[in-house]
This record gives structure tokens, sequence and C-alpha cells, in this order.
């Protein structure tokens, strides 16, 4: 008994250093990659940015601001925050992450719609892989377990990769230099969604609802008090939606009205391009009926920085 | 408590420390020694099982209670007609219980069918208790045991309540036998290193198994079984064969983990599988696939009702050879398609299965007819020595490899059948096949990995044939050893997929 104890614990924590290593290797081969997933968690974590206006939202944050055209067109410096999912919460892990390592910013342009109000565990959520090589960041640990991981995922190596083939494969890879990924690469943490016109899900579907989630109200709340008292300014703005989806939504009154209430209370403004707006009403200007395509999404983008500029007069 | 489960992964060595240090060695010198190591047993198997469940284990409760009590009243009824008595109404007891929440609600929507009528006020909608054929059926073999005089009754309550409740097999198997299995928790179990090496072994070749083969054939075949219409014939056929391998990874997997884990304890239990797939004929399949349940169908109702030599009755003695062996295979082939019928019931209430059971009793039949069903009692391409020792070969003959084929395509052909969920999917799956794409190249997009790792497992397996597990490999080297138990504990991990809950947990 006692010499199987003694070889299978000896066993045991070669394999657990092991999975240490691998663990730790994984994560950073994962930052090294040209990938948009990765790639602003590794300026974040370096804590380069130094921006005055960070772009901050979901899928439809990163892919509908243009840094360089705000930057150009207002004379700012400008890095994009978006990132792949919608919940509130997660979007919100990323934006303390980057507190964290870098300077706060002046402004904040937030990305709202229907689909912010809500809460989601973020290993549970799309493109949850983003988040797996963050863990050894200390500082993160108590954003992450806010999210939905768990203490397994900080402490015991690897826990968290399982079940991510292909991540587990790339990380090891680009950290071995084997390979080096460059997919889908973001600039300034933005990243364009492309492709035709896809209108598979929209007519799948009879309607969409816009929930509200209290929990995730409060949080939000909480998020802009927080910038108020920073003398952030943060401007909600929420992007062109194709009309057909927008007239197939229950409930956006309610949310049009809450963001309205926010602007109201914390002194700034919430621009909705999702109604009255032309880019709107063609589907040749979207990919899906919430994500602009990348020439829509320039136009927008001009017409968008011209409104800041006029808003913020300079020097912004 | 899954196999595969964080919450396993501690509950193991803390049972298997407490098991060894507390309830063996600090009470070496009580008495009551074994009586408290029992007693941990069914305490921590009630866990693991309550884990799912807890109300469930009323029902494993009663059944356990219900059985040890008719081992005492088949001991004491004073005539034989008294214990048949009571072993009959254990079996109607422990078979009702599981009739009602396995069987129930089927039968009910098919009366409701049959008759036009409105079935919802009729059904009960019971959810299923997790494991209930497998503990059943072991309940149920030690009454018919005892009553043959097989085993002697137990006077023990929590030795039989360990047997019964036994966590490494309470929910999927191998389904035990009292003969086996109780004895083992009426005397002292010693640590054995070997053996407990062994078993560490048989559980990481489970995992493998499951893990990296089982759960990721899973995502596949679930892919293709959603949407049939919309595959190609040739990808069809692929995810019929993944699924062949995902019910073995799956099950098989269970069970080394099961007999691995009970190799840690002390206590030896039965196989489960041995080689399935590289079997010759369907009927060396049935000796070799789930091998607990198909010898307890032998046992228990295949020979009871006469088997393949039935007795002639007496009528038929003066009418010539002829017409009793006429009556003889008739016999035989109607106990044949009872136990198929049986078998392919016993995994669920779903007129499919028992046509997945008809069709194996259609492919055994002819075998049994031609006295061909007992022809491949050895592993394939082995030698026996004069001295008892087997000799494998590198490779089987054509003849051999062609029987363990054509096998191996009756197999798959059935778990179509298995995986369906309804008699029109099969149809549905079975035209889809046929179509004109089943020569185009499948879609093998994203399972290039599992591809390789099903040669991998094969290839172990046929290595390993003879042995009593696919990791059996004591005799090698121990830098070759520690260096495969780290390569699969990589590989675990490496090709993990979605956490699949075990096949076998729904029957």
């Amino acid at each position: 008994m006692k010499r199987f104890l003694i070889k299978t614990t000896i066993f045991l924590l070669f394999i657990f250093g092991l999975a240490w290593a691998l663990d730790y290797t994984i994560s950073k081969g994962l930052l090294k990659m040209e990938d948009y997933r990765f790639m602003s968690w590794s300026d974040i974590l370096e804590g380069d940015i130094k921006a005055d206006v960070i772009i901050l939202g979901n899928s439809r944050g990163l892919s509908h601001f243009e840094p360089w055209t705000i930057d150009s067109v207002c004379g700012t410096k400008t890095y994009c925050l978006g990132l792949g999912g919608y919940p509130i919460n997660v979007e919100l892990l990323k934006y303390h992450c980057y507190l964290l390592h870098n300077i706060k910013p002046h402004y904040i342009i937030q990305q709202v719609d229907y689909m912010t109000m809500r809460m989601l565990k973020a290993p549970h959520q799309h493109q949850s892989e983003q988040f797996l090589p963050l863990i050894y960041d200390g500082g993160m640990h108590d954003e992450l377990l806010r999210v939905g991981y768990t203490w397994k995922d900080l402490y015991i190596p690897l826990y968290r990769y399982w079940g991510y083939q292909m991540v587990i494969k790339n990380g090891l890879l680009e950290a071995l230099g084997l390979k080096h990924y460059v997919n889908d690469p973001s600039r300034m943490g933005h990243h364009y969604e492309r492709g035709a016109w896809d209108g598979t899900e929209l007519a799948r579907m009879d309607t969409i609802m816009a929930t509200m989630d209290t929990a995730a109200m409060r949080l939000f709340e909480h998020y802009m008090q927080a910038c108020y008292d920073d003398s952030i300014k943060v401007i909600l703005v929420n992007s062109p939606t194709y009309i057909g989806a927008t007239n197939k939504t229950k409930g956006l009154e309610r949310v049009n009205a809450y963001f309205d209430s926010i602007a109201t209370a914390y002194n700034t403004v919430y621009w909705n391009y999702t109604e009255n707006y032309d880019l709107c009403n063609d589907t040749a200007n979207f990919c899906v009926s919430v994500h602009m395509n990348p020439v829509a999404t320039h136009e927008f983008g001009v017409e968008f920085a011209e409104s800041l500029r006029s808003f913020f007069p300079p020097p912004l | 408590m899954l196999f595969n489960s964080f919450e396993y992964l501690l509950f193991l060595p803390i049972v298997f420390l407490l098991y060894w240090f507390v309830f063996d060695y600090a009470l070496r010198r009580s008495k009551h020694q074994l009586l408290w190591q029992n007693l941990f047993v069914v305490v921590a198997s009630y866990i693991f099982y309550g884990w799912w469940d807890w109300r469930f284990l009323i029902l494993i409760a009663i059944t356990t209670i219900l059985s040890f009590l008719s081992g005492l009243g088949i001991e004491y009824a004073p005539t034989q007609r008294g214990k048949k008595a009571v072993m009959i109404a254990n079996i109607i007891v422990n078979l009702g219980i599981l009739g009602i929440y396995k069987y129930y609600d089927f039968f009910a929507r098919e009366f409701a069918e049959l008759f036009g009528i409105e079935s919802d006020f009729l059904l009960f909608h019971l959810i299923l208790p997790v494991g209930i054929s497998f503990y059943t059926f072991q309940a149920l073999s030690y009454s018919i045991d005892v009553y043959r005089k097989q085993i002697q009754p137990t006077h023990d309550i929590v030795a039989f309540t360990a047997f019964l409740s036994f966590f490494p097999q309470l929910v999927a198997g191998p389904i035990e036998r009292a003969t086996n299995l109780l004895p083992q928790f009426q005397k002292k179990r010693t640590f054995d290193y070997a053996t407990a090496v062994d078993g560490m072994r048989q559980i990481l070749w489970g995992l493998f198994k499951k893990i990296v083969v089982a759960d990721n054939c899973a995502t596949y075949v679930d892919t293709v079984f959603a949407d049939i219409s919309n595959q190609s014939g040739s990808t069809l056929v692929l995810a019929a064969v993944l699924f062949t391998f995902q019910i073995y990874g799956d099950f098989s997997g269970y069970s080394d983990i099961a007999i691995g884990t009970a190799k840690l304890f002390g206590i030896k239990l039965m196989r489960n599988f041995n080689v399935p797939y590289f079997s010759r004929d369907i009927a060396e399949f049935w000796r070799r696939w789930h091998i607990s349940l198909t010898t307890w169908f032998r046992d228990y109702v295949y020979i009871p009702l006469g088997g393949s030599r039935p007795d002639v009755p007496a009528s038929l003695e003066a009418k010539g050879e002829r017409r009793k062996a006429r009556y003889t295979k008739w016999i035989a082939v109607r106990n044949t398609f009872i136990i198929f019928l049986l078998s392919g019931f016993w995994h669920g209430a779903n007129w499919t299965f028992v046509l997945w059971g008809a069709y194996h009793a259609l492919l055994f039949v002819p075998l049994l007819l031609m006295g061909k069903n007992r022809r491949y009692r050895d592993t394939v391409a082995t030698t026996t020595l004069p001295n008892g020792a087997i000799k494998t070969k590198w490779l089987p003959s054509l003849k051999e490899a062609g029987s363990m084929l054509l096998t191996f395509a009756l197999a798959v052909f059935g778990w179509i059948i298995f995986r369906a969920d309804s008699v029109a999917m099969i149809q549905e799956y079975i035209v889809g096949m046929c179509n004109s794409l089943i020569l185009s190249f499948p879609n093998t997009s994203g399972i290039n990995a599992l591809l390789l790792n099903i040669v991998v497992l094969i290839f172990v397996e046929w290595w390993m044939r003879t042995k009593q597990h696919g990791l059996d490999i004591r005799h090698l080297h121990p830098v070759f050893r520690y260096a495969v138990y780290a390569g699969l504990l990589f590989m675990l991990f490496a090709f993990s997929g979605q956490t699949v809950n075990f096949i076998y947990f729904q029957f």
C-alpha cells in the first residue's frame, strides 16, 4: 500500500507539473496568435494602449466602429475593446482588465442594444476561448470568478482548456514556434465582419424578444456611475441594424427608453442608429441582420466620427 | 456522479484512502472490521448514486430489502412450493418496479394509439432512475441463485447491500452474480499492489475509450442523425461506423473504469467485453459483447426455457427421431428469439430496440440451425500451445479477416437500428444510405484526429486481444510504461470533446 501511494503520488505530482507547464505554454501561445479573439487581450496585458477613447461592447462594438476613422476625424487615439459575445458582465470583464494594465480613457463609446442587458456565464458564451489565457493575470481572478469561472478553472492546470481541441492545438503550435497563425487579425482591437448577406437566421425567427435582466441593469448602472465618478464620458450608441430585424423585435421601446433615461441620468447621450437611418434599409449593407459589412461599416464610421467631433469639439 | 467528472476525481481517492486506512488498517483489531468496511462501501455507494437524485435511493433500498428478505424467505420456507412462491414474488415485485418506471408509459401510449384514445391521462411521466435495469437484474439473480441452491442466502444485510449497490458497477454494470460478488463482501479484502496498479491502468484505458473515442464520435454521430435527409449516403455510412465505435468506447470504457475501480478496492468484477469487433460471426460477437447481460439471459431465461437441448415431451418420444429433432430445433429457435427480443427490450421502451433484438436473432438462428454457433470459442489469430499458453499471430488469415469484416458490417447495420429514435428514422437512414452519393467521399471535416484515434484503439485492442484489457502492459519496461501513461493522459486532455453521459445509463 505504501509503495502504491508513494508511486502514485510521485507520478501525479509529475503529471501536475507537466500540466502546469503545458497550460502556461498554450496560454502564451494563444496570446502570440494574430487572431482577433486574442490580439486585443495581448495588447491589454502589455499595458501600452494609452487610448483617449475606447470602444466597448459586444460583437457589434467590435466590428462597427473603426478606431482609425475616429482618430483621423477627431484627432484622438482610439482602441476597440469590443468582443465576440454579448452579455454586459463579459463586456465589462474586458474593461476591468484594461483598467488593470492601462491608463484610464477620457471617453468610452459604449455599443448598446437589445442584447446588452443580459448576463451570461463567460465559459458558456460564444467565443469563450478568448478568456482562457487570462488566468495568468492574478489581478483578474476576482473578475473571472464573477463572470462564471470557478476555482477549478483558476487553480487546476489545463482544467479550463477541457474540450477546446483546436485552441489547444493552435496554442501549442504557436508557442513552440511550429506555426504562426495569422487568422482574422484585428487592427487596434477592431475586427470586420465579412461576407455577403445571409438572411437565413432572420427568416427562421418570427419574433425577436428584447429582454432586460435586472441584475444586468444594476451592473450597467454601477459601471456608468463609476465612469461618471472618474470623469469618463460614456457615449451610448446603438449602431445600425437591418430594419427587417428591428421590425421583428418586440420590446424595443422599453430598451430605448431605458438607455435614454441612463443618458439623462449621467449627463451623456444615447445615439440610436437603428431607426430612421438609411443604411438600415438595405440588406446590401449587412452580412447578417445585426452586423454591417466593411463598406457600410466605413460609411457609418465616417458619419459617426463627424457626429462625435461635433459633439465633442476640438481639442478632443 | 459521472466517472469522467471532476466530482468523481475527488470522490474516488477519498473513498479509497478511507476504505484502506480507516476501515481496514485502523480497525484491523476490531472484530467488526468487515462490517464497518462494508458499511462504508454502502455509504459511499449511496452518495455516488444519490448525486444524481437522492429520491431514487429509496427505490434501490426497497429492491435491496425485498431481495434480502426473499433470500431468507426461500431459506425458511418449509416446502419447495413455498420457496418457489417467495422467489416468484420477489421477481414480480422487482420486475414490477422496473416495468412501471421503464415500460409503463410506453405500453400506455401504444394501448391508447391502438384504441384511438387520448393517452395523456394514462401516462405517469416518470423519470427513469439511472441504472435501474442493472441493479434489478442483479437482485433477481440473487434470489434465483438462492432458490437453485447455487448460493447460501446471506444473513448479513450490510454485505448484501454492498453487493447490490457497489458503486463502480451500480449504474451500468457489469451485472454481477451473487455467486461471484457477494462472497467477496463476506470475507476480508487485502490490498494487492499488482491488482491495484492494474486497476489504475484499466481505468486509464477506459477513460481513453470514453473521452477520446466515444465522446468525439458522439459529436459527429449526433449531428448526422439530427439531419439525415441532408447527408450523403457515404456520410451516413461513416456515421453508422462511428456510432459503432461510440457505443463500444462508451460502454466498454465504462466497464473498464468500473472493473478497474473495483480492483482498487480488492474486488474482482466479471469481464463485460472481450474485443467484440474482432468476432468472426454473430454468435461469437454475442459471447464477447455485454457478456454480463448475455450470460444473464442465457442462465436465467434461455436455459430454463430449454435452451437448445429441450426435454422432448413424452408424446413425441414414439414419433421418430426426425420429429424429435424438428421439435428440438423449433424450441431452440423460439428460445433464441425470446432472449434476443427480451435483450433488445431490456435496453429501452422503444420498438427500435425490439427490432434490433429481432435483427440479431435473425442473424444468429442460421448459425444455430447449422450447428455453427459455437464454432469460434477461441480468440482470433491465436494458437493454443500444448502447455496451454496462447500464441498470438501478428495478422489474421484472409478468411478470418473476411469473417471479421462481415461480422463488423452486420453489427454496424444493427447499430443503426439501435441508435434511431423511431422505426421511421431507421427507414429514412437506410434509404439515405442507399442513395447515389454512397460512392462519394464522406464528410470528414474535423474528424481526422478522431479517425486516427480509432486506428489507435483498433491497433491496441488487436495487440492486446488475449489480455484482460487494452492497457495490460505490466511486462513492459517501466520507462515505456510511464511514457504510455503520460501519453494517454495527454491524449485525454488534447482530444477531450463535449462531456457526454454514458449511453447505458439510460437503460
